[in-house]
């Protein structure tokens, strides 16, 4: 029993750490999509500013100040590329550095639990997020900006 | 010698299955279906069943939540307190093992005060005594604690997300 317990509290480590690894291996995708799909930044952004939208209305309304910022925010797609190109050309090596050591410790954590229905899918998708957060960090690095 | 042959559907339950207080560990077979064997002279062995209660029912749990908490940065990468946990299962029957019988079993999903193990074939129902301590109990502590848990995490989500869109767009108007 107690070792059934030690077991899931050591798989909930495992489930931790694959969740920052894969979280991080996202991130070098989605800063290779801001490079590359002009699309896929503005899909980005307006799903972020949605919420924000729906939080600030209220005082939005209230203040006209805040549509000319929003304005400005919106007003060009290429100042956006530049500004996601910078940020992920400066994040992608800690990026990948944080991704790869958080997967393969989370696949160590894994081959020593048993008794656990999904190991086998996180393991496998944690080889794949090793190889994708590599790849991603050079093509961020080597590919310029649209 | 009599022989039991137990087989289990694999499943994310965290069961103990014990004969006559001894724990039984399952092995995957060819077929993927869990697997034990038992052994012994009696005709009739009793068959316990029971359930891990919930990670936040366990000794010391505040403080294994709270070192999770902070090393899952404010409960952010923690992976979700399963609700299957909160249902506790302490079945206990005989079976008669003096024809060598093979039992195939299976956990149906948890429902408050529904049943737990389901025989997979005529021959297992047979064997398998259905009574009446085959079934789910809910723990309502568990219960209480998991809504609190899950209510703060999505409270502490919803905060970093406004924190981080407030960030990015700071960001861009500085660049802008």
């Amino acid at each position: 029993m107690k070792e059934l317990i030690l077991h899931r509290r050591i798989n909930r480590v495992g489930g931790l750490l694959f969740n920052i690894g894969i979280t991080a291996a996202s991130l070098l995708v989605i800063g290779l999509l801001s490079f590359v799909f002009i699309v896929g930044i503005w899909l980005l952004v307006v799903l972020l500013l949605i919420l924000f939208i729906f939080i600030t209305l209220f005082s939005a309304l209230l203040n006209p100040e805040f549509m000319a910022i929003f304005d400005s925010i919106i007003e060009g797609p290429s100042n956006l590329v530049s500004f996601f190109a910078s940020l992920f050309r400066q994040a992608a090596i800690p990026l990948c550095v944080v991704s790869c050591l958080f997967l393969i410790s989370s696949i160590i954590f894994f081959f020593t639990t048993p008794h656990n229905s999904t190991k086998t899918a996180k393991i496998i998708i944690s080889f794949i997020g090793i190889v994708v957060s590599v790849l991603f960090t050079i093509l961020i690095l080597v590919i310029k900006p649209a | 010698m009599n022989k039991l042959t137990l087989t289990l559907i694999p499943n994310k339950i965290n069961y103990v299955f014990s004969i006559e207080g001894k724990i039984l560990n399952f092995k995957k077979n060819k077929k993927g279906l869990l697997e034990t064997t038992y052994e012994s002279e009696r005709p009739e062995v009793k068959l316990d069943v029971s359930t891990l209660p919930s990670e936040l029912m366990e000794d010391k749990a505040g403080l294994y939540f709270f070192i999770f908490f902070l090393l899952s940065v404010l409960n952010i990468f923690n992976p979700s307190y399963p609700k299957r946990d909160i249902f506790e299962v302490n079945y206990s029957g005989n079976i008669n093992i003096s024809e060598n019988p093979n039992v195939f079993l299976t956990f149906i999903r948890p429902l408050n005060n529904g049943k737990a193990l389901k025989p997979q074939n005529e021959n297992s129902a047979i064997y398998f005594a259905d009574n009446e301590s085959n079934i789910y109990i809910l723990n309502k502590k568990a219960q209480r604690r998991r809504t609190l848990v899950n209510v703060f995490k999505t409270l502490t989500i919803i905060a970093t997300v406004i924190a981080l869109i407030a960030l990015l767009i700071f960001g861009l108007i500085q660049n802008i």
